[in-house]
């Protein structure tokens, strides 16, 4: 058959892989050492030649932490698509890893006590809480792999943007953060790869002992349960495992995106259907990707370069064009898209709700013009000082206002389009686009202007909306296929986000606050931009309300009362890009406005498209306004990004709502 | 756009010609030549996997045909523009989504879709054959309630409302009767069958030979992608034809009573 | 002697002030965005009357000390400019990272800026020349003068106290965790005091804006001549994790016991935190002949 000829080559692919690693690893020694002194400057190193200090002390003990933590992030992949029946399911992919470096944030910050030899315990609390998050969001989908994704995505989101707004108000500890964040394999002694070593062979061994019990959770659920296992128990079980040896890693050398995804898909590939088989190959193919990337690296990259393209972030170059990959190759449509479950009042009358809402915007714009703080505490501006505040308060708010309403109608297209209740502007990659822009344009043009910026994030924004574009035409814009095109693309991006920032440069400050939500650049020139952008794309969202009504009824009946899918699919495309890049160029890339927006229009009772979508505007402006309110008066005279603000109101809301089982 | 503007019901039906379609290499249809006219209630019939929903899908261009040609009232099915051939053919897919956000009535106002487009506006002609279609699938004791939170059979009909409702010449409806229990289905498909004697083109897929040969004008019975049996309901029911249809022996009785044909497995 | 100086600047302070409600031309509102504006405005005995993180400004640039009632504005990047209106400033003293805000600034009040840190790289020289001109621009010249010419002193001072060491390059570096390390070159403030003082720098590779750069540990091993300074502070168990079997332990330098730490003194900062670092060189050499 030539499904045997295809294992062949499969298991070609894996010995090749190894041998990849094996000749690049050799590789990269050989330059360091002539071979024939490997064995005597390892073990007896001449402290007086560099290159054995260098040999002995740095280079040995990067390679065996690259192959042990590329081992305890396979097998810890391999766990948890295991446990969640999810090929899209890893460490990076459920929020676990930036959940951990969150947590190891605060801790440098706040205590940095912990950050010392507590430093996998605190990624394991962070790393544990993102998951429960994760799990919270996308109960409700019946935790269909997409909705997993899609969850462990935003919450992934929200962790970078909490960490970026820490950095942003602890300046001075923020260079060795990136460090973290970026996952630097470098080491000068033993300590890492030895606390490694220990962890991973309590944890693995218990994991290796586990794959038995562990190996009944192929069989769906009730099976499984028939033949009397303890389901929950040996899931839970599973996931443990998957969290201790995400944090192991996490805690030793920061975040290493995709080897913990990419080294159980070649396992299954290459043949291992059963889980005993998968697990330990999936940990040898890891050790192995990560191996040949951190010396891959290592023989282009060194000095200061190195330092700047950390390896965790390099996976990622590997990393995103195997989900690109991967994405034809799922069962998409197999995985059963609950609907949004909330309570509906079909007697709610639009016009009613619509004015509440009108009239609640007002009152926070309104709120947000007049009263302020200063250095003696609240203080309410009387009409003259109104004036006077004018120029700092009203371009923010304006901002605010549009940029939430544009988010918002665009989480609103989005949710329509594909019938998925987590679907949202801040996945789409064009986020990713604007900050890799800003990045460019501070490199390139260091002493660019405001508006220069604005320019180059335009151009960022329109970059990463024609790939979104051009791939989404290939799955015939197959809304999932362009969720996670989105996905793939913002963790492409971040990589070179990332190697700015770890270059140490005071500049980064400009472009964390765009990652973390900033109103604080608005001016007059931002002002009208929103105003024009959301006055021109809201109204052709109203105008498309009509086919948004019809969309939710399915491929098949669009198509059946004459709606041209493809086309229709094109514009509704691009209207989501022109309004996330206009949304997220004001406002950053994170809010939750447009996961929150259409979830609250509908909770209202404004079922119909048309009112929904002025609803959804009309709460997301509400949400940004009051959002950016807070951030300016929480911790006067500092202030929060507004579009974190936005999120940390949000974050409890969706987990409640999301959380809900249908019926 | 009016009736009198397209190519209606009476210059004919559905013309197909060899019509072929495979996937990966797999035929599942195969030298498909059908012509159906309006008028009619048509049965597809078949084992699973014998290809009635594909040859439903193409018919209702939701698929394009592999090989062969597929005419509507003369014209090539790719010829005609997007609402144009949904105002002259309706179709309800075998999987309908679970939630839609909208009550029944105005589920049943999307069925003038095609006739109004995007921005048009309903007109009091539009929302009197609503209000007849809810009439006719008796949905409108629960016509302000979500459509989700119906019951399976009351479900179904407002869908059928919105088909009714689309007034096109053609019906094209994927297993409509599956979700229903017995008393549902017999509503439904005399439903279908007024419907196709007022003078529409009806063309089901249905399970259930039996209900099929009741309701129906006319059964075309499909095996591995080709049609191998095509006749009135008293021509298919027949141990011979059913054996051939089915792989299967099966003996035809009479209903005691009521006299309609009633087939079994031997 | 740095109490007199002190002492000195307290009571130009409140000539400073008094100069504000006699209404001359010399500015007196002033709002400095920059902690080295701030350290060079207190080093002539001008108070600011806003400026940010005055907290963290304590901890880590530290002197001069910023007097009581001086507002806090917010961070540096985004200072809050609410705050900065209602101090009713008449002049903003900016950093060259502060050009975006240049718009909204020069909506409160006319706005200076203060280039020290640029591809020149020249930050010493820079930091000078500004204070000779902020000293005439205040109204201070006197009071410039005197601290260039002692900060010129005190590193004439240094440089004949370390002649003996002129000829081993210096390292000046810093650690960010057990594997990184900040290296500060020749264009970096601490690397032209270096140079002023008669000492050499032992990095000659790229560095950036602000002359420094961040490398792995295993960079230092092939410089095998130089003396490790490393500035405080060090974050908390790096030292301890430095076992024998580490290559910071065996870098030659550190076995030959050319290797010290430095107190801390803003790596960003101006004269005054250049003077600080060179005041501490002395010891620290002396500790690691």
């Amino acid at each position: 058959m030539t499904s045997e000829a295809h294992r062949l080559s499969l298991a070609a692919i894996l010995g090749g892989i190894a041998l990849l690693a094996l000749a690049l690893a050799a590789w990269r020694l050989a330059v360091l050492m002539p071979p024939g002194r490997w064995w005597e400057a390892a073990l007896h190193p001449n402290l007086d030649d560099p290159r054995d200090l260098v040999f002995a002390f740095s280079a040995l003990p990067r390679l065996a932490t690259a192959a042990l933590c590329g081992a305890a992030l396979g097998l810890g992949g391999a766990l948890l698509q295991h446990a969640l029946a999810n090929p899209l399911a890893s460490p990076t992919t459920l929020g676990v890893e930036s959940g951990g470096q969150l947590a190891l944030t605060i801790a440098v910050i706040f205590a940095p006590a912990l950050a010392g030899d507590g430093r996998g315990l605190v990624a394991l609390l962070g790393g544990g809480a993102a998951l429960g998050a994760v799990f919270l969001c996308a109960r409700a989908s019946g935790l269909s792999s997409i909705s997993v994704v899609l969850a462990g995505f935003v919450v992934a989101l929200f962790c970078t943007s909490l960490s970026a707004c820490l950095k942003l108000l602890n300046e001075e500890y923020a260079t060795v953060l990136f460090l973290w964040g970026g996952g630097s394999l470098e080491q000068a002694d033993w300590s890492v790869p030895e606390g490694l070593a220990w962890r991973l062979a309590a944890i693995g061994g218990l994991t290796l002992l586990a794959l038995r019990p562990l190996s009944i959770l192929t069989l769906a659920d009730d099976s499984a349960r028939a033949l009397g296992a303890p389901v929950a128990a040996t899931r839970l079980a599973a996931l443990v495992l998957a969290l201790l040896l995400t944090s192991i890693v996490v805690g030793a050398v920061g975040t290493i995106g995709f080897v913990g995804l990419a080294a159980p898909q070649i396992a299954r590939l290459a043949g291992a259907r059963l889980f005993v088989q998968r697990a330990p190959l999936s940990a040898l193919v890891g050790a192995a990707l990560l191996v040949a990337v951190d010396c891959g690296l290592a023989l282009v990259l060194s000095g200061e370069d190195a330092v700047s393209v950390p390896t965790g972030a390099a996976t990622a170059l590997l990393g995103a064009p195997l989900l690109v990959w991967l994405l034809p190759r799922l069962r998409l449509a197999a995985a059963p898209t609950a609907p949004i479950p909330l309570a509906v009042r079909p007697g709610g009358r639009p016009v009613i709700i619509l004015t509440f809402l009108a009239a609640l915007l007002g009152l926070a714009v309104v709120i947000a013009l007049a009263v302020g703080r200063d250095a003696g505490g609240m203080t309410l501006a009387s009409l003259p000082e109104l004036a006077a505040f004018a120029p700092w308060r009203v371009p923010r708010t304006l901002v605010a206002a549009t940029a939430g309403a544009m988010l918002a109608v665009t989480g609103l297209l989005l949710q329509r389009m594909t019938g998925n209740p987590l679907a949202s502007p801040e996945v789409l990659g064009i986020g990713a686009g604007v900050a890799f822009g800003i990045a460019l344009g501070l490199t390139a043009f260091p002493t660019a202007g405001a508006a220069g910026l604005l320019l180059v994030g335009a151009a960022g924004a329109a970059g990463a909306t024609a790939i979104l574009i051009a791939f989404g035409a290939r799955s015939r814009f197959q809304p999932e296929h362009i969720l996670l095109a989105g996905i793939a693309l913002t963790s492409l991006l971040d990589v070179f986000v990332l190697a700015f920032f770890a270059r140490g440069d005071l500049r980064t400050a400009q472009l964390l606050g765009f990652i973390s939500g900033s109103t604080y650049r608005a001016g007059w020139s931002e002002a009208w931009t929103g105003l024009a952008a959301a006055a021109l794309l809201v109204p052709c969202a109203l105008l498309l309300s009509r086919i948004l009504d019809l969309l939710p009824l399915g491929d098949p009946t669009a198509r059946a009362l004459g709606l041209p899918l493809a086309r229709t699919r094109l514009a509704l495309t691009g209207l989501v890009a022109m309004l996330t890049a206009a949304g997220i160029l004001l406002a950053g890339p994170l809010s939750f406005v447009g996961l929150m927006g259409p979830h609250l229009a509908r909770f209202l009772g404004l079922r119909r498209a048309f009112g929904a979508v002025i609803g959804a505007a009309l709460i997301g402006a509400l949400v940004m306004v009051t959002a950016d309110w807070i951030a300016r008066i929480a911790i006067f005279p500092r202030q929060l990004p507004a579009g974190l603000v936005a999120a940390l109101i949000g974050l409890p809301y969706l987990l409640r709502h999301l959380g809900r089982r249908a019926g | 756009m009016s009736r009198a503007s397209g190519p209606g019901p009476a210059q004919g039906g559905f013309l197909t010609r060899e019509v072929g379609f495979s996937v990966e290499g797999r035929p599942l249809l195969s030298g498909i030549s059908l012509d159906l006219a309006p008028g009619r209630f048509v049965g597809l019939i078949g084992h699973n996997g014998s290809g009635k929903s594909t040859l439903l899908k193409i018919l209702a261009r939701q698929q394009e045909a592999g090989s062969g040609e597929a005419k509507f009232g003369g014209q090539p099915l790719t010829a005609w523009p997007a609402r144009g051939f949904a105002c002259e053919i309706a179709y309800l897919p075998q999987t309908l989504p679970a939630a839609t956000g909208l009550t029944v009535r105005e589920l049943a106002s999307f069925g003038r879709y095609p006739w109004r487009g995007p921005f048009g506006r309903l007109t009091e002609q539009d929302r009197a054959i609503v209000e007849e279609a809810m009439g006719r699938c008796r949905v409108e004791p629960f016509a302000e309630r979500i459509v989700d939170t119906l019951s399976g059979g009351e479900r179904q009909r407002a869908w059928l409302a919105m088909l009714v409702a689309q007034d096109a010449g053609f019906l094209l409806l994927d297993e409509p009767v599956s979700a229903l229990d017995l008393a549902q289905q017999v509503e439904v498909l005399g439903l279908l069958r007024n419907l196709a004697e007022g003078g529409k083109g009806v063309v089901a897929v249905l399970h259930d030979i039996n209900m099929a040969a009741r309701f129906c004008h006319e059964i075309v019975a499909l095996r591995a992608g080709r049609v191998i049996r095509r006749g009135r309901p008293d021509e298919i029911m027949d141990g011979e034809a059913l054996e051939a249809i089915y792989g299967l022996p099966m003996q035809v009785m009479t209903q005691p009573g009521a006299g309609h044909p009633v087939a079994l497995p031997r | 002697m740095r109490r007199r100086a002190l002492l000195a600047g307290l009571g130009a302070f409140a000539a400073g002030r008094a100069g504000a409600a006699s209404g001359s031309d010399i500015p007196s509102r002033l709002v400095a965005l920059e902690w080295s504006i701030v350290s060079m405005l207190l080093s002539l005995g001008v108070a600011p009357v806003g400026m940010p993180e005055i907290r963290a400004y304590t901890r880590w640039v530290g002197e001069p000390p910023v007097p009581p009632g001086t507002a806090d504005i917010g961070v540096k990047t985004e200072p809050n400019l609410e705050a900065v209106a209602a101090l009713r400033p008449d002049l903003i003293l900016t950093s060259p990272l502060n050009r975006l805000l240049e718009p909204k600034l020069t909506a409160i009040a006319p706005i200076r800026e203060v280039p020290i840190y640029t591809e020149a790289g020249m930050p010493l020289h820079l930091a000078t020349e500004q204070l000779r001109e902020f000293g005439a621009l205040l109204g201070r010249g006197a009071e410039a003068g005197r601290v260039i010419a002692s900060a010129e002193a005190a590193f004439e001072a240094v440089r004949s106290a370390v002649r003996s060491e002129a000829g081993r390059p210096i390292l000046l570096l810093s650690f960010l965790d057990a594997q990184h390390v900040r290296i500060f070159g020749r264009s970096s403030l601490f690397g032209n005091v270096l140079e002023r003082v008669g000492l050499s720098n032992g990095w000659d590779r790229a560095v950036n804006l602000w002359g420094f750069v961040i490398v792995g540990l295993a960079e230092l091993a092939p410089l095998r001549e130089a003396r490790l300074l490393v500035l405080e502070p060090i974050p908390p168990g790096i030292l301890e994790q430095m076992s024998a079997r580490s290559l910071w332990a065996n870098l030659p330098a550190v076995r030959a016991g050319r290797s010290a730490t430095i107190p801390a003194a803003w790596h960003y900062g101006d004269l005054t935190a250049a003077r600080r670092f060179a005041s501490f060189l002395p010891k620290a050499l002396g500790s690691a002949a």
